[in-house]
């Protein structure tokens, strides 16, 4: 080890040493856990490089709906020359008694401007009158809605032509068309898409949160036990107010930075004109997808900072953090294949109860069938207890290996270990 | 005053302390030496409670060491640990909160702290930014931040230049001045010898020897190095151990006999080239207790708890 004097500039006085008392009830309980909530977030949270990725992640939500084009800009626009104007009227017309996307249209003058409106992305068909024929001009692909629009209106206007020619009064042909229209009933439940993906977006966000914080949280566990200064961190506080108060504060950079990111989309959606009224919000889903979050960050992060402790070095940290991964990864992969394929089935509904899994399968069953209220608050209250039960296991291990140099700690050991 | 008391701890099927016992007294310096892996690191880690005792007890003024008392303890740990990125004097008043201290208070005893070891132009520095040296000074600062009523360092003076020694030494001595009883560990026997009121040597996690380095260097027994060219047998008979040694022989007088019956013996037998008082130094006496072959070595000095003792006692 080198040393050298430190760069001093004398003084001429030293300043008289401070009366110093302490009081250990302030970093009795929740105290000592405020203090370290207070540094993680004075180094991480209030720091040029968690406000630089934040402003990343923020503006890549913004920029999302703009550059994906999605939203409530959905329509289709028909291009038209003034000799198709009666058949884009028509296919407009059947758009809008249609349930699916609209059709805007616009006149060109020719070809040339077809074509250039075309490549722009300004119309996503042109259809013209060529040498007397129909002729749709498209860029890459006709849209399938737009293409059964004009297939049916063409046909009919063809059929129209023929009949009127062969004698047959327009206005039969009109009556004869509606009697012949389909009365369409649903027999089964609707699969509300929107809703399910809701649901599983917040397991989905959870992954990210905890693969984005929780691998850094476990690597600070790790620095801090190569480090030793845990040593002097526990000669003062207890191992369970330190994992409590790493685990919390990163639960709140992570929700910061998730709130960050969902203003971002919103604000995106608002001025597109897509935002989603509150009334079609599923506010079950939402609110309990929250509290799952919540705890589903919290639990994991606990477990990934209690099997940190066990090792010294980068290069074993994946290793250990396996069952950490297990228990989020798994559970979302089962419940994306819940909700789509075993909506109705009972394993459905005991995902959305067993420790772990029902973090992540409990908001997305919300969203797609009704769920007993007593299995919500079960569920929930099953949640909380496996937070608390992680935590228990978790603060077991870490108090139980954080101190121990010299390799890896089993599990055993950092268990038995006091 | 601080006391151990028949501190056993075992790591698995390791024993690491064997029925420990030593008393710090207010206001004193104890030098707490032995090998490496001898349980002094352990034996300190469980007097701050960051580690627990299989069995036995620390006491802080004879009661039992609770939160409270960890609280007003200061504690350098062997390997250096301090946050790299965090900034000294937030560094310094965290670790002050940490032991209870209000936020005010602790930011103006950081920057005492700051001032003190000649940091207070890097009191806006990261850690790392600094060099080693200058780390371990913050480190005794997170140490004494929080104005302990007890101090325990865990080889404070490892890695420092001279002058760096100084400060340390003396901010120590300071803290015992305060009736600060101070624990430290060290491989440097003539800094410790230099330093301390008592010196505790731990071996294979056993307690070997203990007393004033006045009582384990044998201050008492009359020693002197002797240079001479009259042969041993005209004056050996004067003495009760006889040690040949580079630099002369070692002459342990036997209690009856005088330093002037041995000038004679050795003035009628040959010439006397030196003669002078002699006492092993501290290192000669480590040697001697915590040597792998020292198991039959000769106990010197006196109980951790201040009576006199031998490395047999201790042992049983």
């Amino acid at each position: 080890m080198s040393t050298s004097t430190p760069t001093t500039t004398e003084r001429p006085e030293r300043p008289e040493r401070p009366e110093v008392t302490s009081d250990p009830r302030r970093v009795a309980g929740f105290g000592g856990v405020r203090l370290v909530i207070r540094r993680e977030l004075a180094t991480k949270l209030v720091t040029g490089a968690f406000f630089f990725s934040t402003f990343l992640f923020g503006l890549m939500a913004f920029a999302g709906p703009f550059v994906t084009g999605s939203g409530g800009d959905d329509d289709l626009t028909l291009g038209h020359s003034a000799a198709t104007s009666g058949l884009a009227d028509g296919v407009a017309e059947v758009a809008e008694r249609g349930e699916g996307a609209g059709v805007s249209l616009r006149e060109v003058a020719d070809r040339d401007e077809a074509t250039a409106l075309l490549a722009d992305g300004d119309v996503d068909a042109v259809v013209l009158e060529q040498d007397g024929a129909l002729t749709v001009l498209v860029e890459d692909d006709l849209a399938p809605t737009l293409g059964t629009y004009l297939s049916s209106v063409a046909g009919d206007e063809a059929l129209l032509d023929a009949a009127t020619e062969a004698g047959v009064d327009p206005s039969v042909l009109a009556e004869a068309a509606a009697g012949a229209a389909l009365q369409v009933e649903q027999v089964g439940e609707a699969f509300p898409i929107g809703d399910a993906m809701l649901g599983l977006s917040v397991g989905a966000i959870g992954l990210a949160l905890v693969l984005l914080w929780g691998i850094p949280l476990a690597t600070d566990v790790m620095q801090e036990k190569v480090s030793r200064v845990v040593e002097i961190l526990l000669s003062s506080v207890r191992p369970w107010q330190l994992l409590a108060g790493k685990v919390l504060a990163t639960t709140v950079i992570a929700l910061v930075q998730l709130s960050v990111v969902l203003v971002g989309t919103g604000l995106a959606m608002a001025i597109r004109g897509s935002l989603p009224s509150l009334e079609s919000l599923n506010w079950t889903v939402l609110g309990v997808g929250v509290v799952c979050l919540v705890l589903s960050i919290v639990t994991c992060s606990t477990l990934m900072a209690g099997l940190a402790a066990r090792v010294e070095r980068q290069e074993e940290l994946s290793s250990v953090l396996q069952p950490a991964f297990a228990v989020v990864l798994l559970p979302i992969v089962a419940a994306v294949y819940l909700t789509f394929s075993f909506t109705d089935s009972i394993w459905f509904d005991v995902a959305s109860l067993v420790p772990f899994f029902n973090t992540f399968a409990l908001p997305a069953r919300l969203a797609v069938e009704t769920v007993p209220v007593w299995q919500v608050a079960l569920s929930l209250a099953v949640a909380a207890g496996t937070a608390v039960a992680a935590f228990a296991v978790g603060g077991r291990v870490y108090g139980g290996a954080v101190l121990r140099a010299g390799g890896r700690v089993s599990l055993l050991e950092a268990l038995r270990s006091r | 005053m601080l006391r151990l008391s028949g501190i056993t701890k075992s790591y698995g099927q390791r024993r690491v302390l064997e029925d420990v016992s030593l008393e710090v007294r207010r206001g004193e310096l104890l030098g707490y030496v032995g090998g490496n892996g001898a349980g002094k690191t352990t034996s300190m880690r469980i007097v701050l409670g960051v580690t627990e005792p299989d069995s036995g007890s620390v006491t802080v003024d004879g009661e039992g060491v609770t939160a409270a008392h960890r609280a007003r303890m200061g504690y350098m740990p062997e390997e250096r640990g301090l946050y790299d990125t965090m900034r000294l004097h937030q560094q310094l008043a965290y670790f002050a909160e940490l032991h209870g201290v209000d936020r005010r208070t602790a930011a103006r005893s950081a920057d005492y702290w700051l001032d003190r070891l000649g940091l207070h132009e890097r009191r806006d520095n990261r850690l790392e930014d600094l060099s080693l040296g200058n780390q371990q000074r913050v480190q005794l600062a997170a140490a004494l931040v929080h104005a302990p009523d007890v101090l325990v360092l865990d080889e404070p003076f490892s890695g420092l230049d001279p002058l760096a020694v100084d400060v340390m030494a003396e901010v120590l001595r300071d803290e015992a001045g305060r009736g600060v009883p101070v624990v430290f560990s060290s491989h440097q026997l003539d800094l410790v010898e230099r330093l301390c009121d008592r010196v505790c040597v731990l071996k294979d996690g056993r307690v070997v020897a203990a007393g004033t380095v006045a009582e384990l260097t044998g201050d008492e027994r009359q020693q002197h190095l002797l240079r001479t060219t009259a042969p041993e047998s005209a004056w050996a008979y004067l003495a009760t151990d006889i040690d040949h040694r580079t630099d002369g022989t070692v002459v342990t007088l036997a209690p009856t006999a005088r330093l002037d019956d041995l000038v004679d013996a050795v003035r009628a037998a040959g010439e006397l080239h030196e003669l002078r008082p002699w006492r092993p130094s501290l290192t000669d006496v480590y040697r001697d207790v915590a040597a792998p072959a020292a198991g039959a070595a000769t106990p010197t000095g006196t109980s951790p708890t201040g009576t006199t003792s031998t490395e047999k006692e201790q042992a049983a």
